[in-house]
């Protein structure tokens, strides 16, 4: 866009022959002027995209999460069952060509079941990670460029809600909650799902803030917000969409869990009440292992295939763990990557 | 010690958070547990409104004002009374919490210490033979069954070396018509019991030790003192052990901190599984007999053990590394 007035990169002779009692041809790079950038370009969403996937794992993570995104969408083409109704065949099949996952105790197909079930998991999953994410990228931006008293009261209670557990807080509230269904569940999962992000992105506010090019922003009059929007945000979009991964991980993890304890809309078909409905029925014990074993695989399918786009991501935007490939080819031991721990 | 009391003070806001947390969400939620209580005895109470009241207020049930509720809910729990439990009325809901608190040490406790040195062990060792037969096949698979909800590992646990082999009980604490008392046969009984759950518990928080372990030690065996070390010609393990696993423990005691709300969350769903009378099913049980008071003081509990968990592991920390005690 603006390339015709930036100046050539390569050392001007003039210059060079101007520096005097220069003996030898000097080179000297001419000053560049601060790159103001256009914000549409740095937010650079098609830039890091190809870069993901060139990483195996997040090229597995997302094949595996689209198969299972897609199968929810488009559950009603890939199987001919509906979910909730009884007697799609006998009760307690094992699984066969008919019913692939086998049936449960009422004669519902488990198949059409898991896949169906994704669809509240994931949208409930998804939409606490957005939610969640913007509410973390406010806290955190908010107490790391303003400081002072504002930062430390955000993150006292940023750190307040770390401390609390989250699933008790989260079977309380529930408890007292009027509605159980996929509403009251997004609310109760965001309010106690946020504080993480905001501390990741907190503390790299807290770093950006000193960084040449905020200065640079600040002395040539630019105001505040435009200042965190325009200059520090572009800078955090991979920790935005790693928080957003964790947050959904959380989401997905806690949503099954208080399903599976029965405080969700057990009506509804989930992966959560599907194994819900497993356990009350005490298959367990009756040996008809596929009613809980394909939804608990669903779950840890989708937490794996997560788990590996983060570690992509944070491959990528971490360029210490990049430079491992390039120096894999000198050493002979190379360091093995660095598996991130979530919790 | 400015650090130390900077802490103490965190501590003192968190829990009083929670104490308001506790206070507020029931009444800021629409119903009233206390009438959905009272109705069940509607019928026999309903010629004494006199008795109605005086059981309303022996419930917890007051018509003073918030703030007034609100000191006295304070005072209360600071004695330790929190009330009469509304499933098991009128056992007082301090007894409870003292019958299942044993059984969640028990299970909790001895999981944990062993998911912490085992976990730790192999991560050590992955680290030092990185692509090793231990690196190879132990790593990438608690990368897996670190993404399974913990009820399903407690699942496949109950089903596989409970049901299917039949080695251990599939459920509860204890052997059934043996009472709670130091017998050889309710000793017996109780370990057998805690096999499965303390197994499962294993399986489900060994991934976070090993992998945060072995990154640790990764970045560990490249520092200088390590090769000095081996440069000096001291045996393998003990550079191994002396010089790089025990500069790496330290960041495994900070993580333990984070693991706390881990821990709760998979003790809460396993106990669930097992109904393995400890915190956590208790409090399942409490929220589905909508046995409010019971409800509370567990989350209090729980919330309180967090905390003082957190406690003794910034006292440790303190301790054990001197940079922090210059703060």
């Amino acid at each position: 866009m603006q390339v015709e007035n930036r100046p050539s990169a390569e050392p001007r002779q003039e210059l060079v022959a101007a520096v005097p009692g220069a003996t030898a041809p000097v080179a000297i790079t001419p000053l560049t002027p601060l790159d103001s950038g256009s914000p549409r370009r740095r937010f650079g969403i098609p830039g890091w995209i190809p870069l993901l996937l060139s990483n195996r794992y997040a090229l597995f993570g997302t094949i595996m999460l689209l198969i299972i995104v897609l199968a929810a969408i488009f559950a009603p083409l890939i199987t001919p069952y509906d979910p909730n109704n009884i007697g799609e065949g006998l009760p307690s099949l094992a699984p066969s060509a008919d019913h692939w996952f086998g049936t449960n105790h009422s004669g519902e197909d488990i198949f059409a079941q898991v896949i169906y079930g994704g669809r509240l998991s994931l949208l409930i999953g998804a939409t606490v990670g957005v939610l969640g994410v913007a509410i973390a990228a406010l806290v955190g931006m908010i107490a790391g460029y303003v400081g002072g008293w504002v930062d430390e009261l955000l993150s006292t209670i940023m750190n307040v809600f770390l401390v609390i557990p989250q699933l008790p807080l989260l079977i309380v509230a529930g408890a007292y909650l009027p509605s159980k269904g996929g509403v009251g569940m997004v609310i109760i999962l965001t309010l106690t799902g946020w504080a993480w992000g905001a501390r990741v992105l907190r503390a790299q506010t807290l770093s950006l803030r000193n960084r040449d090019f905020v200065a640079a922003a600040y002395v040539s009059g630019e105001s505040t917000w435009r200042i965190v929007f325009y200059e520090i945000l572009p800078n955090m979009v991979s920790l935005m969409v790693s928080s957003f991964i964790f947050t959904f991980i959380g989401a997905v993890l806690a949503e099954a869990g208080l399903e599976f304890l029965g405080f969700g809309d057990i009506n509804t078909v989930s992966w959560g009440t599907v194994l819900f409905w497993a356990e009350q029925n005490s298959t367990l014990l009756s040996g008809e292992w596929w009613d809980f074993v394909f939804p608990g695989l669903a779950i840890a399918l989708t937490i794996t295939s997560l788990v590996f786009i983060n570690y992509g991501i944070d491959a990528i935007s971490n360029p210490r763990l990049r430079a491992i490939k390039v120096a894999k080819q000198y050493r002979q031991k190379a360091p093995a990557p660095v598996v991130q721990v979530a919790r | 010690m400015r650090y130390l009391s900077r802490r103490i003070l965190f501590y003192l806001v968190a829990l009083w958070s929670s104490l308001t947390i506790n206070f507020f969400l029931p009444r800021l939620m629409p119903g009233d547990p206390v009438g959905a209580f009272m109705s069940r005895f509607r019928d026999q109470l309903a010629g004494n409104p006199h008795l109605l009241d005086s059981i309303r207020i022996q419930l917890g049930g007051s018509n003073a004002p918030l703030w007034q509720q609100y000191f006295q809910y304070l005072g209360n729990t600071a004695r330790g009374d929190f009330g009469l439990s509304y499933s098991q009325y009128p056992t007082p809901v301090s007894q409870i919490l003292g019958n299942t608190l044993p059984w969640t040490l028990l299970l909790a406790g001895s999981a944990t210490l062993l998911a912490f040195l085992i976990g730790t062990l192999f991560g050590i060792v992955a680290a030092w033979r990185r692509g090793g037969a231990v690196d190879a096949i132990v790593t990438p698979l608690t990368m897996f069954t670190y993404s399974f909800p913990p009820f399903f590992i407690a699942m496949l646990v109950v089903y596989l070396l409970g049901f299917r082999a039949g080695w251990f009980p599939l459920n509860h604490a204890y052997a059934d018509g043996t009472q709670i008392s130091w017998t050889w046969a309710f000793i017996r009984g109780a370990l057998d019991h805690a096999v499965l759950p303390v197994l499962a518990f294993l399986l489900y928080s060994i991934g976070g030790w090993l992998l945060g372990m072995r990154n640790v030690m990764i970045n560990t065996l490249s520092e200088e003192y390590v090769a000095m070390a081996q440069a000096k010609g001291l045996s393998d393990r003990r550079v191994m052990l002396r010089y790089a696993a025990r500069n790496a423990l330290l960041p495994q005691i900070t993580s333990f901190a984070i693991t706390i709300g881990y821990i709760i969350t998979g003790l809460v769903l396993i106990e669930d599984v097992f109904a393995y009378p400890g915190v956590g099913y208790t409090l399942v049980q409490a929220v589905q007999g909508q046995d409010y008071p019971l409800m509370q003081a567990l989350f209090l509990l729980i919330t309180l053990a967090v905390l003082s968990a957190n406690f003794l592991v910034d006292l440790l920390y303190i301790r054990l590394d001197p940079r922090v005690r210059a703060r």
